[in-house]
């Protein structure tokens, strides 16, 4: 399904109609219902996400959407793509905003993550008529309409001259209240996120931040539920060889690969590969790019 | 007059008879020709004979002179018919005939003394292998044919002591030489144990020296890839006297033999021609892969190779020897080697680096790695992905105890010995060389570990080559505990060198 809304009709975001700037426009697909723009969060990063980043996303963005708030972002690689990702998973609902015309597909790659913001009652939205390809400019204009319709937007990861801080700066420009996630000083994709908090953004440290900020009731229950579990998996543990038990207690503090394991633990490289690799199919742990973490 | 003198000549690898037949004609116009396809570096081959001649106290006979090389068919080239030539020409100068049953190989310098040629070894061989009585071979040559094990050896000087040999019978002492084949010469200098820390990448390095595993390292510029793959040799066991003669005719059909019983360590550059890695040119030689023959290549920037020389491994890979069909014939040489294959994670070499920004596009990392994608990558048992030395765990590093060179180095004997045994009614040496029956014949999984690879499967949506690759590595892993059978943590850990990128 697709169709416009013009900037005249009731239908058209109320956030968005805020903005001086707003488009006359917008071209659609998916069920349009208003309702998804009542609590929209941008969440917007860096297109080279590393580990960190990603473990963020995910975490701040299954955090929302169990609260029903749409995520907004713009269809890029690393932390956008890992934003939509991460809110269809939880089924929520996102919405993914576009340079280009809503039909022109710029990478085919994602033809399936389109597919499923649409399944997941999600919306593709953009300024441009259809058939209107992508250049340097749409994606700058495209940043506007991400901060336009969202209360409050999250930069998850940055560098210096990235077009996450040209988003952050539309929100700052149109009232919204910018979060940025505080990261290393070492690394390159936190500069941007750290220059930000230096200026004056809110520091996001837990997902708590933006839905106090929300005012939005948090229910209480479901975190210590989560709690609950993970304490009957320390149990579960403990009953376990140490060994096990080490390689637990220092990835619930760090995310470490399997060589820095070996050299904290004082254990060889073979004994820890092997446990790890055992932690992982039990579901105990996690891994991402050759890290491993709780 | 005409003398027959027997020589022999390389094609490839492999020896075959050239019979020199020189004709001196004491009628018609002094001249001095070579037929039977020469090529330059043969045609030249009388200006030397004939200037060593001179220059040995001889005279030579002002003649018409015509040397065949028969088969006339085959392509002659190389230095080494001075020596017969010059023979049949003494032969006729001090009225004898040539001795019965001897093979006569080298070339000759303007002063009448031997050089140093190449192929003496072959020429070893084939003398024993189609029991010539002797070899004359320059002097200079002797630790070459030394190794050969063969008893008709003649090292020569020079042309007069030839002469006095074969008119006076003055004996040809040939000196024991120093066999070198059985001195460990693996150098310490590349050694293992001299990279700190890495303790992944030698555990790895250490299942691929046991199993005869190909590895794949991937990581940013500096982080020590080359090095480590340089390390690869010092763990391997010294050649066999099987293998040394093997990797000796290669080397020696190109006068490279060195003598000592290292493996080979083959860095080819990127830029490498097809023939250049695969063998071929005119006259045909080894090329990369068989110079590596049962030691290492390495190939630093993989992707970085050409497509077509990418592509044109497999089949080595497989086989282990490499066919090449030229018009001139069909040449094969052996390409048993462990591959050790080292590239970036992208273009710029920074993906997934924390500290450096990279800078590549998503399709420029595409790509990319699309160039190592495929066919290539089933033969790979072992990946892994090297990160920057964290300083504060290079500090921790020292004060945790390493392997010592002797204990890898007897671990990984000790795993060869046990594939011997077990693979002594196969054709394959190790476990990289297993494939379908064999595997199911020879990975014995226990329950537990049959239980957690059939797990992974589902869980990790592996391949059926990933699948086959698990179990080969996981095999290494258990001989190189001494375990018979394949145990719940040595799948475990193998499956830590996937390829997983």
């Amino acid at each position: 399904m697709s169709g416009y809304v013009d900037y005249e009709s009731n239908e058209y975001p109320v956030t968005l109609k805020n903005v001086k700037d707003a488009p006359k426009r917008l071209y659609y697909r998916g069920d349009w219902d208003s309702t998804i723009f009542s609590a929209c969060v941008g969440v917007v990063g860096s297109r080279r996400m590393t580990l960190y980043g990603g473990r963020v996303t995910f975490k701040f963005v299954h955090d929302l959407t169990c609260f029903g708030i749409t995520i907004v972002s713009g269809f890029m690689y690393g932390v956008d793509t890992a934003a939509h990702e991460s809110c269809i998973q939880n089924h929520g609902r996102t919405i993914a905003v576009l340079p280009c015309g809503i039909d022109v597909a710029y990478d085919g790659m994602r033809d399936r993550l389109l597919d499923s913001i649409l399944a997941e009652k999600g919306l593709i939205i953009s300024e441009y008529p259809e058939g209107c390809a992508a250049k340097i400019w749409t994606f700058h204009r495209r940043n506007r309409i991400i901060a336009g319709l969202s209360k409050a937007v999250l930069v998850v990861e940055a560098g210096l001259d990235s077009g996450s801080l040209i988003t952050a700066n539309f929100a700052k420009k149109y009232g919204r209240t910018v979060f940025a996630v505080p990261g290393s000083i070492f690394s390159e994709y936190s500069k941007g996120t750290l220059q930000l908090i230096h200026d004056g953004a809110n520091s996001a440290t837990s997902p708590n931040d933006i839905l106090d900020f929300l005012d939005l009731d948090v229910n209480t229950d479901s975190f210590s539920l989560k709690d609950a579990s993970s304490v009957t998996i320390i149990d579960l543990i403990s009953i376990e060889n140490s060994l096990e038990q080490q390689i637990y207690l220092l990835l619930k503090k760090n995310t470490l690969s399997s060589e820095e394991l070996a050299l904290v633990l004082h254990e060889h490289i073979a004994d820890v590969n092997s446990k790890v690799t055992l932690m992982l199919m039990s579901g105990l742990i996690s891994e991402s790019d050759n890290k491993y973490f709780v | 007059m005409l003398y027959k003198i027997n020589s022999c000549a390389s094609i490839g690898i492999e020896m075959v008879n050239i019979s020199v037949e020189i004709n001196i004609f004491s009628r018609g116009l002094p001249c001095f020709n070579i037929i039977g396809l020469a090529n330059k570096s043969v045609e030249e081959s009388k200006h030397r004979v004939y200037t060593a001649i001179q220059n040995s106290g001889n005279t030579f006979p002002n003649k018409k002179i015509t040397v065949n090389l028969a088969p006339a068919d085959i392509p002659k080239h190389g230095s080494f018919y001075d020596l017969p030539i010059a023979i049949g020409i003494l032969c006729h100068i001090l009225n004898i005939m040539p001795p019965d049953s001897a093979l006569f190989y080298g070339e000759l310098s303007l002063d009448g003394s031997l050089r140093n040629t190449k192929g003496v070894l072959l020429a070893c061989l084939y003398a024993k292998n189609n029991n010539f009585r002797k070899l004359y071979f320059p002097e200079a040559s002797l630790t070459e044919a030394t190794s050969a094990g063969y008893s008709g050896i003649m090292p020569v000087k020079n042309l007069s002591q030839l002469v006095m040999h074969l008119d006076h019978g003055e004996r040809i002492l040939t000196k024991p030489t120093l066999n070198n084949t059985s001195v460990d010469a693996r150098s310490d200098e590349d050694s293992i144990t001299n990279i700190k820390g890495h303790i992944l990448a030698k555990r790895v390095l250490t299942i691929s020296a046991a199993g005869g595993h190909h590895v794949m390292f991937v990581g940013s510029p500096g982080v020590g890839k080359t090095v480590l793959a340089r390390s690869l040799n010092s763990i391997l066991p010294p050649l066999n006297q099987k293998e040394y003669m093997e990797v000796a005719k290669i080397y020696s059909s190109v006068g490279l033999l060195t003598g000592n019983s290292a493996r080979p360590f083959r860095s080819p550059h990127h830029t490498i021609s097809h023939a250049g890695m695969l063998g071929g040119g005119t006259p045909t030689v080894p090329g990369e892969i068989s110079f590596a023959h049962r030691g290492v290549l390495f190939m630093d920037e993989f992707p970085e190779f050409s497509r077509s020389v990418l592509e044109a491994l497999r089949q080595p890979l497989e086989d282990g020897e490499i066919c090449i069909v030229r018009n001139k014939g069909m040449y094969r040489f052996p390409s048993k080697f462990s591959l050790v294959a080292a590239c970036n994670p992208c273009p710029c070499g920074y993906y997934g680096d924390e500290e450096h920004k990279c800078i590549c596009s998503p399709r420029q990392i595409n790509n990319y790695r699309i160039k190592f994608s495929g066919p290539i990558l089933d033969r790979i048992d072992l990946y892994l992905q090297l990160t920057t030395y964290n300083s504060y765990f290079f500090n921790t590093s020292t004060s945790m105890p390493e392997e010592s060179l002797a204990t890898i180095r007897n671990v990984v004997t000790r795993s060869r010995s046990i594939q011997c045994e077990r693979f002594k009614n196969e054709k394959i040496l190790n476990n990289s060389e297993l494939t379908g029956a064999l595997i199911d014949k020879y990975v014995v999984l226990s329950s537990d570990a049959d239980v957690l690879l059939k797990k992974v499967v589902v869980k990790l949506n592996l391949s059926i080559r990933a699948f086959l690759s698990l179990k080969k590595v996981a095999r290494t892993i258990a001989d190189l505990n001494g375990s018979e059978v394949v145990q719940e943590g040595h799948i475990a850990e193998s499956i830590q060198y996937r390829y997983h990128f």
